[in-house]
């Protein structure tokens, strides 16, 4: 099979996770007032300062303008015709996986995702979220030995509102954009992750987001708070069913790192993409940042990004503790109408904080990749380093591969590098291993995952078989 | 409000102007309208995000400086020259200048004289090379169209061989204002020209220099700059069009001057162009330096070249933007980009954006960026052999800058930057950090 041909093969493969479970949902009609933000508080029976804080972050919205500045091109938003929540029927207290309603169970495990803790040998445990709410929690007992508390967003509103007021919006406050004023005023549900101190979580947390139901978005809040001396790991995946509208996915992630905390966040995002010509797919518009509160603290970012029609995100760290240290790994590949407008910030506060910044763009068909991210070394960050390097593949002559970064230091000691390059897979390279009896879909696969190693070898063992089979699929036939 | 009487001093300031053909009072109204409606561009605006124009709307510089009287001291340059152009506060002085020697295969006339003799062919040159954009500096030099420069090298293949000197003095000590200066330089198939471009000042003014550029098929300019001004603020725009095979060479060094704003825009209109665009600049005090440059990839087998290095002390600010287009059709596009900066003091800032966008598969393009301060460990080796360390951060500075000049294939014209530089480095309060 021809080079050209093995790219069409793999550029024609489906989305396969595209189908609809059927759930009675119990939802609000679409639209978007102080009303429908009171109707989302008092169903979820939430305390008066959270419908307070909602209302704050409602009024600030109003305010705002939606963006138009990233690098992409997208549909306007109605932000009247979205409903706001949606739930599976029935909504009741949930005691054990045996409540969970079946076709549920039976969804998360089409998409490969076990709820039950039985069969569980890799030691994962699950926090599942359908549509806005969260369905299950495994392994929350064995967590809560060793006080960790790990569970839904809205459960941790009822049993540890000290924290969750404390933190939340403390990294990501709701006037911070657009789309986190939107979420701070109707986030449904999300998952909440504590480590005590001294804690190193024996197990990766994961979340696992599904949207479901149709003209909704989904509007989740994660907060994960690592005190001092405590490390955790935590893996959060994502798909949706196909449509041909656009649903919003706006979702905001904080994490809170206090001395000696490690934080590791991995991402594998498969949102549905929408289809070749564009239609349909998720907008995916999320705030992730995490700031690195104490001394000697590290939060490391990681993600591959296969999915959305339009991804605009910026997983950032604020270095603010003194040796702190930031990461930030990335993935991110475009095909067919795909636009990915990604990348983080490093903001350098503290002495000798360092960071690093690993970004891999692959753009196929007409997909529009770009980079964005900031370095900034503020004043008092005496001996800060960084190195940044973004490297992006093109596969095909109709795609697009932008980088765009901004450096600002105003420290002398700092020491701040930045690399891009731009390549393609040269026929030398399918060349070469042709001739050694490796066909060309092999030898794409090979170059690509060699050109993402870098990332890859940051996922958790298994995201990173995840991520690398992903990547084979949402790339099939695209070297040109 | 101050600002207000920049747009308002403007509007009396362009109705003055009286134009003989119906394109130049297009052009001149057009800018007028938009300049009145936009005036400058507040930091919100991303190309303006690192460079406040605040001061300036608000300082004293009114939009434009009455002629000055005086014939202020006129630099020589140790090379030889083949022609002289003097442009003083923004006027084209045919008694300063000098053009005696000027072969007949390169013409140069005023564009005073220009609007009067030929106001259609100017307009059209000016549509061709300087289209109206929505840059703030560019409606003001549209508005304020006076004077400025037509250098022409008419005749294909003629190789000019010593270059022609332009030098702009800005004279503020009387009253600060602002002087706006339009220029064109068109070289034909085959040639080639060098051009040296001096700007000297005195006094609080505001200097808007604005290039049109065109070269035909093979064609080569080689130009450099020396921005000198004691506190002025320079806005310099050059446009470059580049027709098949053609070289455009471009060296940029610049110590001085309250706010300089230094922006390149290269069009690769046809195949086979090469550009090679490199700049050097030494911040002091409270120093703002400001380069933005693009290269428009437009069709296949460009190359272009990118080095740009700054030293930046005391409270000095460097920003720089730099962006790589490549378009669809530039297969085969190779594009290096790079920008290094030592930063000597704390108080120092430095604001780097290298961009890339590409949208064609079979392209070589980098671009890196640094940002840091002078090696210990080298300064610790040359203390160790009796160098002092003022003398020892200074050797190093001259080496890190040095290094954009060894580019510049013509030593002629690169050592009369170098001394410029060392010049500025020399000055440099270096930090004992």
């Amino acid at each position: 099979m021809t080079e050209a041909e093995e790219l069409k093969k793999i550029a024609d493969r489906e989305y396969e996770f595209g189908f609809v479970t059927d759930v009675e949902s119990d939802s609000l009609p679409p639209g978007l007032d102080e009303s429908t933000i009171r109707q989302i508080s008092s169903r979820k029976d939430e305390p008066e300062w959270l419908l307070e804080y909602r209302l704050k972050a409602y009024r600030h919205w109003l305010t705002m303008e939606d963006p138009s500045w990233p690098k992409v091109e997208r549909n306007a938003i109605d932000y009247q015709q979205i409903i706001y929540y949606s739930a599976p029927k029935p909504k009741k207290v949930l005691d054990s996986l045996d409540e969970v309603d079946p076709e549920l169970i039976e969804t998360f495990e089409k998409l490969g995702i076990s709820l039950d803790e039985q069969k569980r040998l890799s030691g994962v445990a699950v926090d599942a979220v359908f549509d806005s709410v969260s369905v299950a929690t495994t392994f929350s007992d064995k967590l809560a030995e060793m006080g960790i508390i790990f569970g839904s967003f809205s459960g941790a509103v009822k049993e540890h509102p000290d924290l969750v007021r404390k933190y939340m919006g403390s990294v990501v406050p709701y006037t911070d954009n657009f789309f986190a004023a939107l979420n701070a005023a109707v986030f449904t549900d999300g998952s909440f992750c504590y480590i005590p101190p001294g804690v190193k979580c024996p197990m990766e947390l994961s979340t696992y987001f599904r949207i479901n139901a149709a003209g909704t978005g989904q509007f989740e809040r994660t907060l994960i708070i690592a005190d001092e001396k405590s490390t955790v790991s935590y893996l959060e995946g994502c798909t949706a069913p196909m449509r041909d509208e656009n649903q919003l996915h706006a979702a905001v992630v904080e994490l809170v790192a206090l001395e000696d905390a490690t934080i590791k966040y991995s991402t594998v995002q498969n949102w549905y993409p929408g289809d070749a010509d564009g239609v349909g797919g998720i907008y995916n518009f999320v705030t992730k940042r995490g700031i690195c509160k104490g001394a000697r603290s590290k939060i490391s970012w990681t993600q591959v990004e296969t999915g959305s029609a339009v991804t605009w995100k910026y997983p950032s760290c604020v270095l603010l503790g003194d040796d702190s240290v930031g990461e930030f790994y990335s993935v991110a590949l475009t095909n067919n109408m795909q636009q990915a407008d990604t990348g983080t910030k490093m903001v350098h506060i503290g002495k000798r904080t360092s960071s690093t910044i690993v970004s891999k763009g692959i753009s196929a068909g007409r997909g529009q990749n770009t980079y964005r991210g900031l370095v900034d070394v503020k004043k008092g960050a005496t001996n800060a380093r960084n190195f940044s390097q973004c490297d992006s593949m093109l596969l095909g002559d109709r795609c697009g591969a932008h980088t765009f970064p901004y450096i600002e230091v105003r420290n002398s000691t700092a020491k701040v590098e930045h690399e891009a390059t731009t390549s393609k897979i040269g026929e030398d390279q399918i060349f070469y291993c042709n001739q050694r009896g490796i066909s060309t879909e092999d030898a794409v696969s090979m170059i690509v995952n060699g050109f993402c190693k870098e990332v890859f070898s940051e996922l958790p063992m298994e995201f990173a078989v995840e991520a690398q089979k992903l990547l084979a699929v949402s790339l099939e036939g695209s070297v040109g | 409000m101050v600002a207000k009487t920049w747009t308002e001093q403007v509007h009396t300031s362009s109705l003055k102007f009286d134009d003989q053909g119906a394109g130049l009072k297009r052009r001149r109204e057009h800018a007028l309208e938009q300049f009145m409606s936009d005036g400058f561009p507040s930091r919100k605006h991303e190309e303006w995000r690192y460079t406040p124009l605040s001061r300036l709307a608000e300082g004293p510089c009114s939009p434009l400086l009455e002629p000055s009287e005086g014939i202020p001291e006129s630099s020589d340059l140790p090379i030889e020259m083949m022609a002289k152009v003097v442009l003083l506060n923004g006027e084209f002085r045919q008694d300063l200048s000098d053009l005696s020697a000027l072969p007949p295969a390169v013409r140069i006339q005023s564009l005073n004289q220009m609007r009067r003799t030929d106001p259609d062919q100017l307009a059209s040159l000016l549509d061709q090379f300087l289209p109206q954009t929505s840059h703030p500096f560019h409606h003001l030099s549209d508005a304020l169209l006076d004077d400025g420069v037509h250098i022409e090298v008419v005749e294909e293949g003629a190789k000019i061989e010593s270059p022609i000197h332009i030098l702009h003095i800005i004279d503020g000590q009387a009253h600060s204002g602002s002087a706006h200066v339009t220029g064109l330089i068109q070289v034909a198939t085959g040639a080639h020209l060098d051009v040296i471009e001096e700007i000297r000042s005195t006094g609080e003014v505001l200097g808007n220099l604005r290039w049109g550029i065109g070269l035909d098929p093979q064609a080569t300019l080689k130009r450099v700059r020396a921005f000198r001004p004691e506190c002025a603020s320079i806005f310099h725009g050059t446009r470059v069009v580049q027709q098949q095979g053609s070289r455009f060479d471009d060296l940029f060094s610049s110590s001085g001057g309250e706010l300089i704003r230094n922006e390149l825009h290269v069009i690769h209109e046809g195949t086979g162009c090469h550009c090679e665009l490199l700049g050097a600049y030494v911040g002091r005090g409270k120093e703002h330096l400001d380069h933005h440059t693009t290269i428009d990839h437009k069709v296949e087998d460009c190359t272009s070249r990118e080095v740009y290095r700054g030293v930046l002390s005391d409270r000095a600010r460097g920003v720089f933007s730099g962006m790589i287009h490549v378009h669809q059709d530039a297969q085969r596009t190779d594009a290096k980009q790079s920008n290094d900066t030592i930063l000597l003091s704390d108080t120092a800032e430095a604001n780097t954006r290298p961009r890339l966008e590409i949208y064609a598969d079979d392209v070589k393009c980098t671009h890196g960026a640094t940002i840091g301060e002078l090696d210990e460990n080298a300064i610790f080796y040359l203390r160790s052999r009796g160098v002092s360390v003022d003398e020892a951060r200074k050797i190093m500075v001259r080496a890190f800058t040095s290094e954009v000049f060894v580019q510049m294939e013509d030593r002629q014209l690169s050592d009369f930057i170098v001394n410029e530089i060392q010049e500025s480095i020399q000055a440099v309060e270096v930090d004992h950090g």
